[in-house]
């Protein structure tokens, strides 16, 4: 069996934009169990930007990330507080957790 | 007012570190916010301290008293979303002197579909506006545009009752204005001037509007953020001496006085206290949505702060601080026609000038903003956009005012 990690992501603000204007998706995230090495052991924050970079983005990757990590200008939030409080990327994602990408960015 | 953090720490807080967590810094309660990367506030605090400054803004000005009408100009945005929500907050507070006592009434103008989006999601976003208004326990008139350019005789707003999207018998929803726009904003070749000219449009209609309604005051939801960001804008394209007036509390170069009461929030505080408060700002695309950072002048300088502000957290707060510090120009100087903002009188010996004279030696532009009176009075960067704009080549330069060339009588 192997292990998941469920998580629901938003986008508002604009960032729904990228993503083909899904604002919602529920995501089950491989974990590595040993099985499957190329999993990651836990998740952080970082992971999932990539993850969403890699594999759910629908346009211009550079809006969206700068250099590896979220652009400036975007807030992101997890189960309704600032990731600022919570160790920013390295946060660790939780079963269960809803993180919300939301841009500060004028017209996204 | 705030439960202290003992049981019901959330998910997402009881992972970090107990030393390396940051508590409200008014009650210790459960963090929700940090602003400036140094002061955290929990949900209660915040809010206090969202409608504290709310209401600080309009009263340390003196300017609204009991009573007087208001047209509250609304996007769907934001900054105006959030803005309405503390104006529908502050008129239902039981306290009296936290009550706000004007009176007021929501302006929406229908914007264009600048970015090429389906019908269904312009459908989409006009429905939750509509909705969203509603809702309010406050009277809505809505615009559009194109109303710039409305035939004379007939309305520019009508009431949110009588609006109807799909309706081409609904007064503000005219083609042959709307043409004329788009005809006017195709014929801008820079996205910084095709910002600029929606913005003096938007600006013009909103007078249009309240003169009409014989309103005492406008306000507009812009933010600090916002407020830094066209500032350098502003700056960069030649407009010093316009900044004081553009971006202060209160704007009264025009029929009605603008009032600002959002300008000491960062856009940070903006989205916290929507989503705090669950309302959902309806995004309107713009000129330069899903193009790069460097699309205009406008987007440059907003992704060049926001990468300043991500390192140095006090960045817009020291722009909007120094802009702050400005000195208003003479008041008797010599108004541009158009933005209405006092010419700097240095500066009409200098950019505008330079700016006249290179048109004077280019061919295509012969004679037609040149030594034709007071009529034509421009400030350099209205200058730069009315020269801009391609002219009709079917009507003789001499009969051609600034209204062919841009808008409104
Ligand atoms: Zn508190
Ligand atoms: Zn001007």
């Amino acid at each position: 069996m192997s292990n998941h990690l469920n998580i629901i992501v938003e986008f508002k603000g604009g960032m729904e934009l990228l993503f083909d204007n899904v604002t919602k998706k529920e995501l089950s995230l491989p974990v590595n169990s040993g099985e499957d090495g190329s999993a990651p052991v836990e998740w952080t924050i970082k992971d999932l930007i990539n993850h969403l970079k890699e594999k759910h983005l629908k346009e211009r990757p550079e809006l969206f990330v700068n250099d590896d990590s979220i652009r400036p200008g975007v807030l992101i939030l997890v189960n309704d507080v600032d990731w600022e409080i919570l160790g920013e990327n390295e946060y660790k994602l939780a079963d269960g957790d809803k993180v919300l990408f939301i841009s500060t960015l004028h017209g996204g | 007012m705030c439960s202290n953090l003992d049981t019901d720490i959330p998910v997402a807080l009881s992972k970090i570190k107990l030393d390396q967590l940051q508590f409200c810094k008014r009650c210790q309660g459960k963090p929700f916010v940090v602003i400036q990367r140094k002061d955290v506030f929990c949900r209660d605090c915040f809010y206090e301290y969202g409608s504290h400054k709310f209401r600080s803004t309009i009263g340390k000005t003196r300017k609204v008293k009991p009573g007087d009408r208001i047209l509250v100009a609304f996007s769907g945005g934001a900054g105006s979303s959030a803005m309405l929500d503390m104006i529908e907050d502050g008129l239902n507070k039981s306290a009296n002197h936290k009550k706000l006592m004007f009176s007021p009434t929501i302006l929406y103008i229908r914007e264009l579909n600048y970015a090429n989006e389906s019908d269904a999601i312009i459908t989409q976003k006009t429905h939750k506006i509509v909705e969203r208004l509603k809702k309010s326990c406050l009277s809505s008139m809505i615009s559009s545009m194109e109303m710039i350019y409305q035939d004379k005789e007939k309305p520019t707003f009508v009431d949110l009752g009588d609006f109807d999207p799909l309706d081409k018998d609904c007064p503000i929803i005219n083609d042959k204005a709307q043409s004329k726009f788009w005809s006017k904003i195709n014929s801008l070749s820079t996205d910084t001037s095709k910002e600029d000219f929606l913005r003096i449009s938007r600006q013009q209609l909103i007078q249009k509007v309240a003169t009409a309604g014989n309103f005492k005051y406008i306000f507009v939801g812009n933010t600090c953020t916002k407020t830094a960001i066209q500032m350098l804008t502003d700056l960069a394209q030649g407009k010093g001496s316009q900044i004081t007036s553009e971006h202060s509390f209160t704007d009264s170069r025009f029929n009605v006085e603008i009032l600002k009461p959002m300008r000491e929030f960062i856009k940070k505080e903006v989205l916290f206290w929507n989503i705090l408060r669950g309302t959902e700002p309806v995004e309107w695309s713009t000129i330069t949505t899903f193009k790069s950072n460097k699309a205009s002048l406008m987007k440059l300088t907003e992704s060049y702060i926001n990468g300043l502000e991500h390192d140095f957290p006090a960045t817009v707060y020291t722009i909007f601080k120094t802009g702050n510090k400005l000195k208003f120009p003479d008041p008797n100087g010599v108004i541009c026609k158009l933005c209405k903002s006092v010419i700097d009188p240095e500066q009409r010996c200098s950019a505008s000038n330079a700016l006249q004279l290179s048109h004077q030696l280019s061919k295509n532009l012969d004679d037609v903003f040149i030594n034709d009176g007071s009529d034509r009075i421009l400030c350099y960067s209205c200058n730069n956009l009315v020269n801009e704009i391609k002219i009709d080549s079917t009507v003789s330069p001499q009969k051609l005012g600034i209204a062919d060339y841009l808008l409104y009588d």
